[in-house]
């Protein structure tokens, strides 16, 4: 267990989306506690409607949540007025979200785009075209830098979307799905940008996504099931140890190249379980 | 630099973020300026004109008094009543600017006895004698007629050529005149009373033909004018000399110098007068004559304290002059403003229409700009400095073409048939300024809520597809509201027309000017409502016939775009609407004109003053090149009272042959019997033909006798004469008789009758009581103008005729709103559809790039494209052509009745120029179709792939 005091920090978090005319109230998380470690990559999985994006406009300052506390840091923005909430996201936190026009303004070029967020934070020029050249050198794009989103690749495009979450330097980077539009050659690129990031800038990361490579490299993963965090894992990051996963109905979910090996699924047994992990008795017939 | 400055600098990019949203909301907003600021120039310069018209109409603005029996004291009053005018509008504070002049002079009536050389008879002329000021005296050299002005103590004669043809009136002879020495008008008894008791001698040194001032057209000084105009509203004949000569012979008369009266008159200057500020001014002259009538008293009355026995009447003629105008500047103001209306909304909800169509991106760059930490006040920041400078951009470009439109529309003479309202916009840089104003605010105004609503965009709200609201009018069926009210205002009025009094008609023209709009714009607003059922009927109808099955699916494409699909509807039902009503209500209401002409003046040209006795006059006229038929029509009238009701009798003598030839008729005059029919039934001289509405009114019973009372000369004797008439027959309307609905309320009741024309003469105390009129009908290929020039120069009478007639109804208010606003409302209306159909087909073409690129993966060849995108404009044009057409008809049938209120003869078919109306139906309708189409063809060139990367 990490005794480390975490630097995100949710604690009974509660949504309802309220549709007043039709009387109608929906719960989006129901007491979801979750914690993330400074310059942490996390991972939040789950079904549709389990109230990820939830969680994630939450945690990117555009949602307020019904009760509970959302600790980043020192303080709880949950409790923030409308004014820190604009400085929040303006200085602690970025975003980059799974459809790319979401995240780039499309008549900008990818430089300009990246120096909006320091536009709007007031930076001088001088300071604005060092960081973006020192973002467009982190994302390996600087000859794309006077590009347009619609003369860029879809993998191009995802990491200009990074560069503009991290133009403030915050401290969190909430990302929805970043690979969720791209091939998955273009997928591992991304991926590697994001650890390599995360290791030079020592930012913390929470990431949605149905990416099994990203489950796959080891990271903390929350599985969000009906607004609750059901189980906490962490990835196989290892080779030798081989990854599965449980999915949202509870089955196991094994790599193909496993599955093969076995002949029948009753005959899997449950022998030891404790707090960190489980152990399964998995009769092996060769084929 | 501050980081003020870097969000400055931001915000001038977030202005560029989207070229295509700029460009459309300056196109947008230009229009809707266009459209304020030509309204407000428009309706400015239109009442200046207006009241530039009116000026050159109103001859006489003025305030009249006239004091009788102001005893023998006058000659010193006339100065005192000058000068108290003066002072009272000194105290007023009444700019000087609008006097014109004022003139006080002393008159007294007269028999003037002369010779009839055509029946060896004597006869009396009501004749005024007028005390002038020498100086005016001398002025009248100019316009003699016959010999010279008087000198001192001399005297001149204004009167008519009638009378200097027929009579012994000349210079240099000496002539009995009589004041009268009692009530009954009977000249015969002041004659018994001799010279000098009861008249005196004159001898004229010059005589004023006055028809020949009228025909040559001399220009008289202002004063003079004011003169002339004056004493022609006394009588036919006066006798002009100095005041001093007044007064001597006055004094030498017994029965004369008591019943001295005065007529004063202070005539204004209109010019002078602001149109804009006419409230006040009314005010002004309303305390103006409060205080004269006070003032006059007090010197009338003098310091003796002596009871006098005058009679001051004031006549403020200006006042309901300029009271009319401003009334009925407000009713054709109300009723423009009606009418323009529903385009100055259409050319707003296009810039909503065209902000609102972008909408989607708009929405992603305030998500993106958000989500980077800009606050919602930085947004609305942003956001209002970019509409700022939209609506500056707007503000010129809508001034550059509402400026120059207005100049256009008043200018232009053919197009827009504005007779007489020709001159450039005289503007103040006020109303530019205000204008130009008016146009920015509304820019912004209508913009900025949205704008506000608009900074909360939220991820999920830019993410997901926008539910479109229902419009408000739908909401809260403000539509049907609109139909009903219409219907009720609608079936109310035409309630009160036939309740026929004065003050019903005012009533129902207010109630019925707005009936049409509103039925119309609740029209409009009815058929967005029930078209998406119609589309729904329709494509679920096309599904199951196989070879349209795509039509179908482009059928319920024209519904899922709500808001713009609404929009469209509204603009080219408008368009179709206005085109049909612009075709039709222009062509009714000139034939509307010309029948009022007709029924006014009674044929092609008549021809006034004409002594139907005089030998050889209708052959002289006859044989004037271009005349077809004439016919004498003589007119006496004549007051019968009857304890205290009063009727107006008007007897219409004509000659029974002939008279149908010339007259102007349609058949719903004699219930389709036609004139001559109604004519036979006259056999006897006591035979008479009356109205039937005012027969009823008489209730005479089974004979059917009227009893018309006249008096007449038995020897030295005044008596009253009864003369007995059957009524043999009836008419429904009759040109120049029948002008006014009989009143059940009114105390005078006007009768009209027709008769022999010889029967006048059996009636008439003596023959120039009769009013004689020649009415003359024209070959066909000669112009009537131009006939009635020649009838006048040869005869030297009056010819009064159609064609000036015309002229004359085209300079009113009534046909310059008329046509001015519908023509500046179907401009407009066509200006902005096609500016709408053009941008929605331009942002459809960007705004449907993913959906082509996808019907085109799945496999539409180019020609499916087409009938797919085609048919939908095809489903929206055809819906708004039947809408608009129908809207279009009902609504010119209703405004015709509008127009025509007040007018007594019955209501004329319309006039309906079908060829006309497909014509530029049609036009329309392509005009839609075009602009529909070529986006369709750029759309359907689209590569997929970029296409399916688009935003």
């Amino acid at each position: 267990m990490n005794n480390e005091k975490p630097f995100l920090d949710c604690k009974d978090l509660i949504k309802i989306y309220a549709d007043e005319k039709n009387r109608v109230r929906v719960p989006a998380l129901r007491g979801l506690e979750m914690k993330v470690y400074k310059g942490e990559i996390s991972l939040c999985v789950g079904p549709s409607g389990s109230g990820k994006s939830t969680l994630l406009n939450i945690l990117a300052g555009n949602l307020k949540p019904s009760a509970g506390t959302v600790m980043v840091g020192e303080t709880d923005i949950a409790k923030f007025t409308r004014a820190e909430m604009v400085e929040y996201r303006r200085k602690r936190v970025g975003v980059v979200w799974q459809l790319p026009q979401m995240n780039l303004v499309w008549e900008l070029s990818a430089s300009q785009n990246i120096q909006v967020p320091m536009r709007i934070l007031g930076l001088q020029r001088e300071e604005r075209m060092t960081r973006t050249k020192e973002l467009l050198e982190e994302i390996e794009l600087l000859d794309r830098a006077h590009h347009k989103p619609n003369q860029l690749s879809g993998g191009e495009i995802q990491r200009i979307s990074l560069a503009v979450a991290l133009a403030n330097k915050p401290e969190l980077v909430v990302l929805d799905e970043p690979t969720g539009e791209l091939d998955s050659q273009t997928s591992e690129k991304i991926i590697d940008f994001l650890e390599k990031i995360n290791k030079d800038l020592g930012v913390t990361m929470v990431l949605a996504t149905h990416d099994r490579r990203l489950m796959a490299r080891g990271y903390r993963t929350m599985l969000l099931v009906d607004g609750r965090i059901t189980s906490v894992r962490r990835g196989f990051a290892d080779k030798e140890r081989i990854p599965v996963f449980v999915d949202a109905f509870g089955s196991l979910q094994i790599p193909a190249s496993l599955r093969e090996k076995f002949q029948s699924r009753e005959d899997i047994v449950l022998i030891e379980e404790n707090e960190e992990n489980f152990k399964l008795e998995v009769p092996k017939t060769s084929v | 630099m501050s980081p003020f400055f870097e969000h400055l600098k931001l915000n001038f990019k977030f202005i560029g973020f989207s070229k295509r949203l700029t460009v459309i909301t300056i196109i947008g907003l230009s229009i809707s300026v266009a459209m304020v600021t030509e309204n407000i120039l428009f309706l400015d310069s239109f009442r200046f004109n207006a009241f530039e018209e009116f000026q050159d109409r109103t001859t006489d603005p003025y305030i009249e008094a006239q004091i009788d029996h102001a005893g023998s004291m006058f000659f010193g009053l006339l100065s005192q009543l000058a000068s108290s005018v003066t002072s009272a509008v000194d105290d007023l504070e009444i700019d000087l600017n609008y006097l014109s002049n004022q003139n006080w002079f002393p008159y007294k009536f007269f028999y003037l006895m002369l010779n009839n050389l055509v029946e060896s008879e004597i006869e009396f002329h009501d004749t005024y004698l007028i005390g002038l000021d020498t100086s005016f005296l001398d002025s009248l050299q100019d316009i003699m007629t016959i010999g010279n002005s008087p000198e001192m103590g001399e005297y001149c004669i204004i009167s008519n050529s009638k009378t200097l043809a027929e009579t012994n009136l000349n210079i240099s002879q000496i002539y009995e005149g009589y004041v009268p020495v009692d009530d009954t008008g009977n000249a015969w008894r002041s004659f018994a009373e001799g010279i000098p008791d009861a008249g005196t001698y004159f001898n004229f040194t010059g005589i004023i033909n006055i028809d020949q001032l009228i025909f040559s057209e001399i220009e008289l000084p202002t004063q003079l004018e004011a003169i002339v105009n004056m004493v022609l509203n006394l009588g036919a004949e006066i006798i002009l000399t100095d005041m001093g000569q007044v007064f001597s012979i006055l004094n030498q008369i017994d029965y004369g110098i008591n019943d001295m009266s005065i007529l004063g008159r202070i005539t204004f200057n209109l010019e002078a007068f602001d149109v804009f500020d006419l409230n006040s001014i009314v005010d002004e002259l309303q305390s103006l004559v409060n205080r004269l009538q006070e003032e006059f008293i007090i010197l009338l009355d003098g310091s003796d304290g002596v009871e006098k026995d005058y009679e001051l009447h004031m006549n403020s003629r200006i006042i309901p002059l300029l009271s009319n105008f401003r009334q009925e500047f407000r009713i054709f103001q109300t009723f423009l403003l009606l009418f323009m209306l529903p385009t100055l909304g259409m050319a707003l909800a296009l810039t909503s229409f065209a902000t609102n169509q972008v909408k989607k991106q708009r929405d992603l760059h305030i998500q993106n700009v958000h989500q980077r930490g800009a606050s919602r006040k930085m947004l609305f920041g942003f956001m209002l400095l970019e509409l700022f400078i939209y609506a500056l951009i707007a503000v010129l470009i809508g001034a550059l073409i509402g400026w120059p439109f207005t100049i256009l529309a008043m200018k232009s003479e053919g197009f827009f048939l504005f007779t007489g309202a020709w001159q450039i916009p005289r503007l103040s840089l006020l109303v530019t300024v205000i204008s130009l104003s008016a146009g920015f605010g509304i820019a912004f105004i209508s913009n900025i809520f949205s704008i506000w609503r608009r900074t909360k965009t939220s991820v999920e709200e830019a993410l997901q597809e926008q539910i479109e609201k229902k419009p408000f009018w739908d909401r809260f069926y403000v539509d049907i509201f609109l139909l009903i009210a219409g219907i009720i205002m609608w079936i109310i009025a035409v309630q009160q027309l036939s309740g026929d009094t004065s003050t019903a008609v005012e009533f129902a023209f207010y109630f019925a000017a707005p009936a049409p709009i509103l039925i119309i714009t609740g029209g409009i607003l009815f058929a967005t409502r029930i078209y998406p059922y119609l589309i729904s009927g329709l494509s679920n109808l096309m599904f199951k016939i196989p070879k349209i099955e795509l039509s179908a699916v482009s059928a319920r494409n024209a519904i899922r775009r709500k808001g713009s699909t609404t929009r469209t509807i509204i603009l080219m039902t408008i368009t179709f609407a206005l085109t049909v009503a612009t075709m039709i209500i222009p062509d009714s209401y000139r034939a509307y004109d010309v029948e009022d002409a007709y029924y006014t003046l009674g044929a092609d040209i008549v021809v006034t003053q004409v002594d139907i006795l005089t030998p050889n006059y209708k052959e002289t006229v006859e044989a004037i090149e271009g005349v077809k038929d004439t016919s004498y029509v003589g007119v006496l009238e004549l007051s019968n009272g009857e304890s205290d009701l009063l009727y107006q009798i008007r007897l219409l003598g004509v000659e029974l042959d002939n008279y149908s030839k010339v007259v102007y008729q349609e058949p719903e005059y004699t219930s389709g019997r036609g004139i001559q029919d109604i004519l036979n039934t006259i056999n006897n001289t006591w035979d008479v033909i009356g109205q039937k509405d005012q027969i009823d009114l008489l209730a005479l019973g089974n004979n059917n006798t009227f009893v018309i009372e006249n008096t007449a000369i038995d020897g030295a004797d005044v008596i009253n004469v009864e003369y007995p008439v059957n009524i043999v027959d009836y008419y429904d309307y009759w040109p120049t008789l029948y002008t006014e609905k009989p009143e059940m309320t009114s105390k005078t009741l006007n009768i009209g009758l027709l008769c022999n024309i010889s029967t006048l003469y059996n009636i008439s105390r003596n023959d120039f009581d009769v009013q004689g009129f020649l009415f003359v009908s024209v070959e066909d290929g000669y112009g009537i103008y131009d006939v009635a020039r020649q009838i006048e120069i040869t005869t030297q009478h009056e010819a009064l005729n159609i064609e000036e007639l015309l002229l004359l109804s085209e300079g009113t208010l009534k046909s310059t709103v008329l046509f001015g606003a519908l023509n500046i409302s179907f401009i407009f209306s066509m200006l902005i559809s096609s500016a709408t159909l053009i941008t929605m087909m331009f942002i459809n073409a960007l705004e449907r790039e993913k959906e082509i690129a996808v019907m085109k993966s799945m496999g539409i060849s180019a020609r499916q494209l087409f009938i797919f995108f085609i048919t939908e404009a095809i489903i929206i044009l055809t819906f708004t052509m039947i809408v608009g057409v129908a809207l279009g008809f009902s609504s010119s049938v209703m405004l015709m009745k509008v127009l025509r209120i007040g007018s007594v003869f019955p209501p004329h078919e319309m006039i309906y120029p079908i060829g006309k109306i497909i014509w530029t139906t049609f036009a329309v309708f392509g005009m839609g179709l075009i602009s529909t189409i070529i986006p369709i063809l750029i759309n359907s060139r689209k590569k997929i792939g970029g296409a399916l990367k688009s935003v």
